[in-house]
């Protein structure tokens, strides 16, 4: 049979049910599809932001709770122990008076600031015994943690008591200070001829980064309100007033 | 004649079957067409009730930010204490109370007669070296046994004897080395 003897009048009929069919088929991948996936992403979106109103909710109800006065105070005081900056006038005339009150005679202090400080710390932090796995978390630990620290030598001549003494002060003192490499040589004439790096952190604020309107607020522990009592019962030695001079020096950590 | 002559002509079961389908095909398309356009109306209709809502929580979050900007003094100030009790918790945690490790040693050498200690090294990760004299053999035995005892507290570990030294009529030289084992600052133990 040839194409010009088919009736295609008899086709007539199906024009329109094929056309319908046609689009139906096409709407699907076109239309109905797309749409389905656009719902899907708005619905997560929304849930998302509705997941984002509740933690704001309840941050706004957690906030509206806390005494601002309160925790001013509390900061101030633990500020003592853990200052935002280094703080060194009173640090070095603390710490001498402490030596001093405990028998010791001062032969000297001298001081390693800021980076140098953190390079000493690594040092303290990374045992002779750790493996180098170990070892580099010890680094990267103090590396995360952003926690610089002051690192004093101190030169001292007195008693073996008079080191239990001052040790003792040190480790229940407000200004956190911590005894790193301890060595006492007795000299027939001059007494125990002692040498003490000692390492005194401070912590910057550190920086916040992202959503930090949504970021839920840290609460004060269990852990963290017994530390606060600790450290408050712990002496402040250094509160003492340093009369500022003009010594032309602008920055003592460079020189002139 | 009564017979009359049927001009019209004849339709097969066959096409009025056909005619039948055909209808049914038409009725069956545009029904289908239909549903799938009730399906995107609704599916429109429901993105476009989820965009209200998203549009609705995106003001309140908005009205909440600025309650919660009016107090970032005070969110600053919590932050900052939580993050410094933090730290200072592990601080206090982790260092090693060497004040308790120069008393222990000196009470223990006081405890056990004539014992004068003459170089003391503690490092930073608890390792201790005690340089002294000691009058007698026995007074030493005294004072090393005394070290090893305070094993039971978990206060001296690995008690070695590196040097031992002594003359005829001389107080006898020695060295010893061990673990100081206690951490943290929020107690302390002296024996």
């Amino acid at each position: 049979m040839k194409l010009s003897d088919f009736d295609f009048s008899r086709l007539k009929s199906f024009v329109v049910p094929a056309l319908i069919l046609v689009t139906v088929v096409l709407l699907i991948p076109f239309a109905f599809i797309p749409l389905l996936d656009n719902a899907k992403k708005t619905n997560d979106s929304l849930k998302q932001e509705q997941e984002r109103l509740g933690r704001l909710s309840e941050k706004l109800d957690f906030l509206n709770s806390l005494d601002e006065k309160d925790i001013n105070d509390k900061l101030a005081s633990v500020e003592l122990a853990l200052p935002v900056g280094k703080s060194l006038a009173p640090l070095m005339v603390g710490v001498h008076n402490l030596a001093v009150n405990s028998g010791f005679l001062i032969e000297d202090i001298s001081l390693s600031p800021g980076r140098v400080g953190t390079e000493s710390a690594k040092k303290e932090v990374v045992t002779a015994d750790t493996s180098q796995e170990e070892a580099s978390q010890g680094k990267s630990k103090v590396k995360q943690d952003r926690l610089d620290r002051l690192v004093l030598s101190l030169a001292l001549r007195g008693s073996i008591g008079a080191l239990e003494d001052f040790l003792s002060r040190l480790e229940s003192a407000k200004r956190l200070s911590f005894a790193g490499n301890v060595k006492a040589n007795l000299s027939e004439e001059r007494g125990f001829e002692v040498r003490i790096n000692l390492l005194t952190p401070f912590r910057p604020i550190p920086k916040l980064a992202g959503d930090i309107l949504a970021e839920p607020l840290p609460l004060l522990s269990a852990e963290n309100e017994e530390t606060l009592k600790l450290i408050e019962e712990f002496t402040n030695f250094t509160d003492i007033q340093i009369n500022e001079v003009n010594t032309k020096v602008k920055d003592p950590f460079k020189g002139r | 004649m009564a017979q009359g002559i049927n001009l019209l002509p004849e339709v097969t079961e066959q096409e009025v079957r056909k005619d039948v389908y055909k209808r049914k095909l038409n009725v069956v398309s545009i029904a289908a067409l239909l549903a799938v356009a009730l399906i995107l109306l609704g599916i429109f209709a429901y993105q476009l009730s989820l965009k209200t809502l998203k549009t609705r929580a995106e003001r309140e979050s908005k009205n909440l930010e600025e309650q919660i900007s009016f107090q970032k003094e005070k969110e600053i100030a919590q932050r900052a204490l939580v993050d410094k009790l933090d730290q200072i918790d592990k601080l206090l945690d982790e260092a090693i109370p060497v004040s308790s490790a120069v008393a222990n040693v000196s009470n223990l050498a006081k405890g056990s007669g004539r014992v004068t200690i003459t170089a003391l090294d503690v490092k930073s990760d608890g390792d201790v070296d005690v340089s002294g004299k000691a009058s007698d053999s026995n007074t030493l035995g005294k004072f090393f046994n005394a070290l090893i005892s305070t094993n039971i507290q978990n206060i001296f570990d690995e008690v070695t004897l590196t040097t031992l030294s002594g003359e005829r009529g001389e107080p006898y030289n020695f060295t010893i080395n061990m673990d100081f084992k206690l951490k943290g600052l929020k107690k302390n133990e002296t024996f």
